[in-house]
């Protein structure tokens, strides 16, 4: 699509940035071919680091007038290959924006440059006793500018909410170079919600340059259980029962047996290694209300035949019950030279139906599967394990990775949780969405970037790619475009 | 009772015979927005829940439901809306209060309906039925379109479905009250706001400030042995401030002068009061949204755009920055190319009637 002149377009950029956020040749480039999904590689033209605003202006002036992609970028922990460059574009790296430029305590709000990391907030909230609640499993490494691209959630989403719900204030800048402010220190702004739009839009509506997000104090004290099942329908059904009691854990996570076995083996935080299913549940607030909360939620995974409870009141105990959930990935690792996590939501009582059929897919591919859920808010990681260097395995784990997002959707459910849809789930994009329901994803991407270029094919896939995966969405048994012919 | 397929001929009949519509639900918030012209048309006669699983923490319901209908079907489960949106006499719909995205005194603590939100189902101006999100709390897939629709009074689509994320009933509540100042109260509220205890609420007016605590019985309690204060028995109180039943939000006051309009005024929580007559003032939010009566829309903005929040004066238009306009015409010519939904969130340009 691009027909701009190279050497025109890279002398202009040279003006207006300093002479190291330029950068253009290979080995410079290299980090930056791909995100957190590293099956999916491409070389940039070029790199651009902009140090603030008034560059990113001048920058996005420059393509917007020469029609040159652009593709924002964060900290490139991404799984969806979202940040994955444009051969014929520039990426726009946020990561020297790294400023915090203000904690209002007073206020409860933090303003930070787009690069700062996820973590940096919390830490410099905390002598206040405030912390900023999402928590991506990559938050020591992800940037605040990303998560608000992608709507990040984490570990406590159920109880505190997605990056949106936690989300004040931005200053954007858009595809033709304009600053515009929305929101700010305040819980709601007159107009069309444009702080919701931007959110989880993965770069392809503007440019952040400062994110203004809410702090909420620390709570007083926390606990940690574990419970294990001898067999997963228990497991979800406490799952179900818990919420249904009324309790809403700051986090509850859910293993399937592979998952516990391989997370045990790495970490050593005490998981039974004969769990058919394992849950990890935090509870927080006033010592009291903890002590409260546990009593309540005791009763119900006992009563969902939980042959081992193990409850941790202090830290270290914490952080080892923890380390077994949080290294699952890693250690499902171990198992297979090389494994693909899939990000679907379904809703939580559809869990034992989603969770065989899985098993049925992987038995038919004869690939092994392990489950890490976020058994509180319905969102499924099957890790599929495979080994690229054995002919056809990528391509049998990518193509049973498909069938099981379209599974979610059946379910009920949706495609992607928290990771986006970037590169990686286009073809899904087309089972969940009618053509209908695309076209208005195109119309309102318009709204903002009628040049298409930022991010340009990322996120929605465009009609003619639905018709040539044959993965059209059929809704009530109309088939959109009913003219049109089908491969 | 659904009456999807007569929505949407009546938004395809309109725009063959090239007519504008005005959305409404049971037109409860009329006297808080400037008229809009345009034949009727209302979504109060599609109501119902259409599905409520309560251990998903979902409902979804159509856009006519009263709001209190909805709200006394969740109770049977122990369970509310996790929002707390003006009924206005009862007769507010759901999918009144999410075009109007107004939220109650507990917003800056539970959320707000746009908050609750996780997938809508929805009528464009080209008569098109189209769905966003779903009725899972984590949805990344497309733009959030969902959340899009709150607040967009009726500018952009007919809402006809919404699925809300529905949060547990407290066990235990406390209304604190204490006798403060204004100044006093917003700075109170803010050393509140940034300890960790269950607020849920609060409200200042007439020299009085009222804290709402809830949760477990055990976070109530500390709350009140740490904040002290006096216990608060008036069981109507928080129904009347999100219903705006009190008499701060009505017209005609002795205290008052015949000019005086009253304005909502959106800031940050610790922002300076105006400095007009405490009578004429009442806070909510912690101190982010202030209701003022005062006779002067511009030095209302003025203030407001000073400490960093705006102003809006209710039953006026909402006043829009150039640049949001310009980008928010473009969003609705996106859903309503012909302009076919005349709202009254008005956006200048091709949206001018």
């Amino acid at each position: 699509m691009s027909t701009f002149n190279p050497r025109v377009v890279h002398e202009l950029l040279r003006a207006v940035l300093p002479e190291n956020s330029v950068i253009a040749d290979e080995a410079g480039m290299r980090p930056y071919e791909c995100d957190g999904l590293t099956a999916i590689r491409e070389m940039p033209w070029m790199v651009v680091l902009p140090e603030n605003e008034k560059q990113v202006r001048s920058v996005l002036r420059i393509c917007h007038q020469h029609k040159v992609p652009v593709v924002p970028r964060g900290a490139g922990t991404g799984l969806s290959g979202g940040a994955r460059p444009n051969a014929e574009g520039l990426v726009l790296s946020l990561a020297k924006m790294n400023r915090i430029r203000e904690i209002d305590a007073l206020n409860c709000v933090a303003r930070v440059e787009p690069g700062v990391r996820n973590l940096a907030i919390s830490e410099a909230a905390q002598p206040y006793g405030l912390y900023y609640a999402p928590d991506p499993s990559s938050q020591i490494a992800c940037s605040i500018g990303g998560n608000v691209a992608e709507n990040s959630g984490g570990v406590h989403c159920l109880k505190y909410g997605l990056t949106v719900h936690n989300l004040l204030g931005l200053r954007m800048v858009d595809a033709t170079g304009e600053v515009i402010e929305i929101g700010g220190k305040v819980y709601d702004s007159p107009g069309l919600d444009l702080l919701a739009l931007l959110c989880g839009s993965e770069g392809m509506l503007g440019v952040v340059t400062e994110v203004t997000v809410a702090l909420l104090p620390k709570p007083a004290s926390v606990a940690v259980m574990v419970a294990a099942f001898r067999n997963l329908d228990d497991a979800g059904n406490a799952v179900a029962d818990i919420i249904g009691s009324g309790v809403i854990p700051a986090g509850m996570e859910m293993m399937d047996q592979l998952a516990v076995q391989a997370a045990e083996q790495f970490a050593h935080a005490g998981y039974p290694m004969d769990a058919a299913a394992l849950l990890l549940i935090e509870l927080d607030g006033a010592p009291a209300e903890v002590e409260e909360l546990r009593s309540r939620v005791e009763r119900v995974v006992e009563r969902h035949n939980a042959y081992h409870v193990e409850v941790a009141h202090d830290t270290e105990s914490q952080v080892r019950l923890w380390k077994g959930r949080k290294s699952a990935f890693p250690a499902v690792g171990r198992l297979a030279p090389d494994y693909y996590c899939m990000d679907g939501t379904i809703p939580r009582h559809q869990l034992g139906r989603v969770l065989n059929e899985i098993k049925q897919l992987s038995e038919d591919y004869g690939l092994a599967v392990a489950n890490v859920f976020h058994a509180g808010d319905g969102n499924l990681h099957p890790l599929i394990l495979f080994d690229a260097n054995k002919p056809g395995e990528l391509e049998a784990a990518e193509e049973m990775g498909g069938k099981i997002l379209e599974l979610c959707v059946h379910a009920g459910g949706t495609i992607t949780g928290e990771h986006g849809v970037g590169v990686e789930k286009l073809d899904q994009m087309c089972v969940q969405f009618s053509a209908l329901e695309l076209t208005q994803f195109f119309a309102t991407k318009a709204a903002w970037d009628p040049e298409g270029i930022l991010n340009p094919g990322k996120g929605i896939p465009t009609l003619t790619r639905c018709g040539e995966v044959g993965g059209m969405h059929v809704r009530h048994g109309e088939l959109s475009f009913p003219e049109l012919e089908r491969f | 009772m659904d009456c999807e397929a007569v929505l949407v001929n009546a938004i395809a009949d309109a725009r063959a015979s090239s007519a504008t519509l005005s959305i409404t639900g049971h037109g409860s918030k009329a006297h808080w927005l400037a008229a809009s012209s345009g034949q009727m048309l209302t979504t109060a006669e599609h109501t119902g829940i259409v599905e409520y699983q309560p251990s998903e923490l979902v409902v979804t319901v159509r856009a006519g439901t009263p709001i209190k209908d909805l709200v006394l079907e969740l109770a049977q489960n122990q369970q509310a809306l996790a929002s707390d949106p003006p009924q206005l006499g009862g007769l507010g719909t759901v999918g009144g209060a999410m075009a109007a995205g107004f939220s109650g005194p507990a917003r800056p603590w539970q959320g707000s309906l746009r908050g609750a939100v996780l997938g809508t189902k929805v009528i464009n101006g080209k008569a098109e039925v189209l769905q966003f999100g779903g009725q899972v709390m984590k949805n990344v897939a497309g733009y959030d379109v969902s959340r899009l629709m709150a607040g967009s009074f009726g500018s952009l689509a007919v809402l006809l479905e919404m699925s809300l994320r529905v949060r547990p009933k407290d066990s235990a509540e406390m209304t604190l009250v204490y006798s403060l100042g204004a100044k006093e109260a917003v700075e109170f509220c803010c050393a509140t706001a940034g300890q960790p205890l269950p607020l849920s609420a609060s409200f200042w007016c007439d020299g009085q400030l009222y804290l709402r605590f809830s949760g477990s019985e055990a976070g109530v309690k500390i709350a009140h042995e740490r904040l002290g204060g006096e216990p608060n028995s008036d069981a109507n109180l928080w129904r009347f401030v999100r219903d705006h039943q009190l008499p701060i939000f009505k017209a005609a006051s002795p205290d008052r002068s015949m000019d005086a309009k009253l304005f909502r005024l959106v800031t940050p929580p610790a922002a300076p009061l105006p400095e007009i007559d405490e009578a004429q003032i009442a806070i909510e939010w912690g101190g982010g949204q202030r209701w003022v009566w005062h006779t002067h829309a511009d030095a209302m903005t003025e203030y407001a755009q000073s400490v960093g929040g705006w102003s809006w004066q209710i039953g006026k238009p909402l006043m829009l920055e150039p640049a949001h306009q310009r980008l928010m015409a473009r969003i609705k010519h996106a859903y309503d190319p012909d302009a076919l939904f005349n709202s009254p969130l008005k956006f200048g340009g091709m949206d001018a009637h």
